[in-house]
């Protein structure tokens, strides 16, 4: 699964250990969420976009959302993102109402 | 629930290793000059490092329980892997005891053996999340 966690998280000028300490975690946890080797439990997906104050499906998306384009497909940086953002166009549909993270 | 830092596991793991050593250390001094007859106490003397192994257990396991979603993850795969390859080492050398010979080895040699794979293991497991 992929996310921009990293973005959110440079947004914000803190640091990997900062955001362990907001979410309780081990700054090795922050740095396998970032490097996309790790994807969280549904508990710690909700805190991490109860704390960017956001909608989980705009911080993690899984790659048949996201396509097959190496890169994400929201654009991170822009903020004030809207579900669209999210969808590549003809997947909409089909994704909604999907969970895109795993328990 | 109170979360151990590594620092505090470290420490808590090194006072008991110290009474464990010292458990064992005063009871193997006892027994060895007979200065216990009797074999209950000689039995309960024997055991008694036995204290410090139950510390362990329960410091590994509120370790585990303390640590987040990622970190269990990790250990439970190390401890997976530990298990495992415990399993084929010592069924290996009791098949080897049977069919080629191999000399009789105390029990003592298990946990070294399970320790050594532990941390083979959480290395291993470690890498996959770096």
């Amino acid at each position: 699964m992929r996310n921009c966690l990293r973005v959110l998280r440079a947004e914000r000028r803190w640091s990997q250990a900062d955001l362990a300490g907001e979410l309780g975690v081990s700054r090795q946890t922050v740095n396998a969420l970032e490097t996309e080797k790790y994807d969280p439990s549904l508990p710690l997906a909700y805190k991490i976009g109860r704390l960017f104050a956001r909608p989980i499906e705009e911080i993690f998306f899984d790659g048949e959302d996201a396509g097959s384009s190496a890169q994400p497909a929201i654009p991170v940086s822009a903020g004030g993102l809207s579900r669209s953002d999210l969808q590549t166009p003809g997947t909409v549909e089909s994704s909604v109402g999907e969970s895109p993270v795993r328990p | 629930m109170e979360i151990l830092s590594g620092r505090a596991y470290a420490t808590r793991l090194a006072m008991w290793l110290v009474l464990y050593a010292g458990l064992l250390f005063g009871s193997l001094t006892l027994i060895d000059r007979n200065l216990v007859a009797w074999l209950p106490l000689r039995v309960a003397l024997g055991l008694s490092p036995m204290i410090a192994g139950f510390g362990i257990l329960f410091l590994v396991m509120g370790r585990y329980r303390s640590a987040d979603e990622l970190q269990q993850k990790i250990m439970a795969e190390s401890l997976m892997f530990a298990f495992g390859a415990t399993a084929i080492i010592t069924f290996s050398y009791g098949f080897l005891q049977r069919t080629a010979g191999a000399p009789e080895l105390s029990y003592f040699w298990v946990w070294p053996v399970m320790g050594s794979a532990w941390l083979l293991g959480s290395v291993i497991a470690q890498r996959r999340y770096e």
